[in-house]
């Protein structure tokens, strides 16, 4: 009886096995492999799945992440925001968009609909009571097969809800002191992490020492759905940020959307992928 | 209203309550050439529209047509979509097919102002259906693309379009040259020897009968954006010199 028993657990482990795959198995080995950050669990960064169908809540500001470098916030009162609009969006209505350089990837405003108003260059202003302004930075210099040059950037900081967002689009330099001042305090920072057509790895953490924000998320990097943008992964912006703790991912998929409110930010600086 | 043109498909419409349209802006590949979604344009660089503008309207996502880096101020956005409402004009759009591409998608944008109604053809590549003339109505002045040479537009066609929508004024844009399909039609208005940048249409100064007004850049670029050095098969070279 017991040998028959023993088979039987056996059995039922077989079938677990084979129904996880062992091509999952693999993966999984692969990514404790791979990711040497520490993937901590804290108190932090309000609702893990906000029910993005549902209204947002008084005080809170949801950030959706699109990939590359296109996010789309919404605030309580329902203003929408999209920052460096791609071709994915497919008409996404808007009331403001913003566009942090003259590319392709960062400027698919056609993409963009109900009539809104595109913010882009330095020049301080408020609409529909959010103040918008610009610093102004450098594109990377980078003219092999590409071709790329060196260009503007615009640094794109504004409050909502309470909250200092600051966006830094294709940012190819590391902040000079007079740039950090001009960004000034940042609650949740948006920064390039690819380190190809964007500033370095390294660098990207040394600015966001500098800017010292409560949440960082990291953007324009590789991942599964844009392959083939050039660039790097999030992984070793991530192994180069871990303190312990301070990291989370919500998966292989990221978690999509998150919702942020003022007073439930973290006290030190996290890093979020979306 | 009054137009002045800065190439390709990039026109500046100012409204007799002084709102500034541009549409289509054009992409001046000074700051990024490539990964070229239009290999055409190779390192051509010329210059576009740099000022300010109130609205800015987009007929389909390609450079030539939808680069809006180079305005100045906080312009609003119509790029097709539903109805919409600025200032007092009216914007609306139809989808047509792409030319020579005819996978990608193209928007009529259609502006109503000071009575008159305007339609941008964009990169248009078909002849219209009933359902798409319908929703087009009455058109006063049209700016049609006008590329026989890359096939986009082909004469029959667009002979066809223009006969569908029997407009007052016709803009040619978007073209590598000025053929004689142009200069013979009937009604003939040429801006390219006197030095008028800057036309004025009023709604009770249209033409009665279909006539073509041919626009000069205003900012010094030659007809168009095609190069016709670069420009191989364009029998048509020596109009530039």
């Amino acid at each position: 009886m017991g040998d028959k028993n023993s088979r039987r657990i056996f059995m039922k482990q077989l079938l677990a096995l084979s129904a996880f795959g062992t091509g999952s198995l693999l993966s999984i080995k692969k990514g404790i492999k791979k990711k040497s950050y520490s993937l901590g669990v804290s108190d932090a960064c309000a609702m893990d799945n906000p029910d993005i169908a549902a209204p947002v809540p008084a005080n809170t500001l949801r950030i959706k992440y699109k990939g590359i470098s296109c996010f789309i916030l919404t605030a309580s009162n329902g203003m929408k925001i999209i920052l460096d609009p791609i071709s994915i969006l497919a008409k996404e209505p808007a009331d403001v968009a913003t566009v942090s350089c003259g590319h392709y990837n960062h400027c698919d405003v056609y993409w963009v609909d109900g009539l809104p108003y595109i913010y882009k260059r330095v020049d301080p202003c408020k609409i529909k009571g959010v103040p918008f302004r610009g610093v102004l930075t450098s594109h990377l210099e980078l003219d092999e097969g590409r071709k790329i040059r060196p260009g503007d950037n615009y640094v794109i900081c504004f409050e909502i809800e309470g909250m200092y967002i600051c966006h830094l689009g294709a940012l190819g330099h590391k902040l000079t002191d007079e740039q950090v001042k001009q960004v000034g305090k940042v609650d949740i920072l948006m920064a390039p992490v690819g380190g190809v057509s964007t500033l370095p790895v390294a660098d990207v953490v040394e600015v966001c020492n500098l800017l010292n924000p409560k949440v960082v998320i990291p953007m324009h990097y590789k991942n599964r759905q844009f392959s083939d943008i050039p660039g790097a992964g999030v992984d070793e912006f991530l192994t180069l940020m871990d303190h312990g703790g301070n990291i989370r991912t919500g998966g292989r998929t990221g978690f999509g959307t998150r919702e942020f409110k003022s007073d439930e930010l973290p006290s030190q600086m996290q890093v979020l992928v979306l | 209203m009054k137009f002045k043109w800065y190439g390709a498909s990039e026109f500046l419409i100012t409204t007799d309550n002084g709102t500034k349209i541009l549409t289509d802006p054009f992409q001046n590949n000074e700051i990024f050439e490539g990964p070229a979604r239009m290999p055409v344009f190779g390192n051509q660089i010329r210059p576009t529209y740099t000022g300010e503008a109130d609205i800015v309207t987009i007929s389909h996502p390609h450079g030539d047509h939808d680069y809006i880096w180079n305005v100045q101020g906080v312009p609003r956005l119509y790029a097709a979509g539903g109805p919409q409402e600025y200032n007092g004009i009216k914007f609306t759009s139809v989808a047509t097919l792409h030319g020579n591409d005819t996978a990608y998608i193209n928007n009529f944008i259609g502006i109503e102002a000071d009575g008159i109604r305007i339609w941008h053809t964009g990169d248009n590549g078909q002849v219209l259906s009933d359902k798409q003339l319908e929703r087009i109505g009455r058109v006063d002045i049209l700016m049609t693309n006008w590329d026989d040479e890359t096939m986009e537009m082909p004469h029959e066609m667009l002979d066809k379009v223009l006969r569908q929508l029997n407009p007052k004024i016709v803009i040619p844009m978007h073209h590598c040259y000025v053929d004689e399909f142009m200069t013979n039609r009937k009604n003939f208005i040429d801006h390219r020897k006197d030095d008028v940048v800057e036309v004025e249409f009023k709604k009770d100064k249209l033409p009665s009968e279909m006539t073509v007004v041919l626009f000069k850049t205003c900012n010094g670029n030659p007809l168009d954006f095609f190069d016709p050095e670069s420009y191989k098969g364009s029998a048509l070279k020596a109009l530039y010199k």
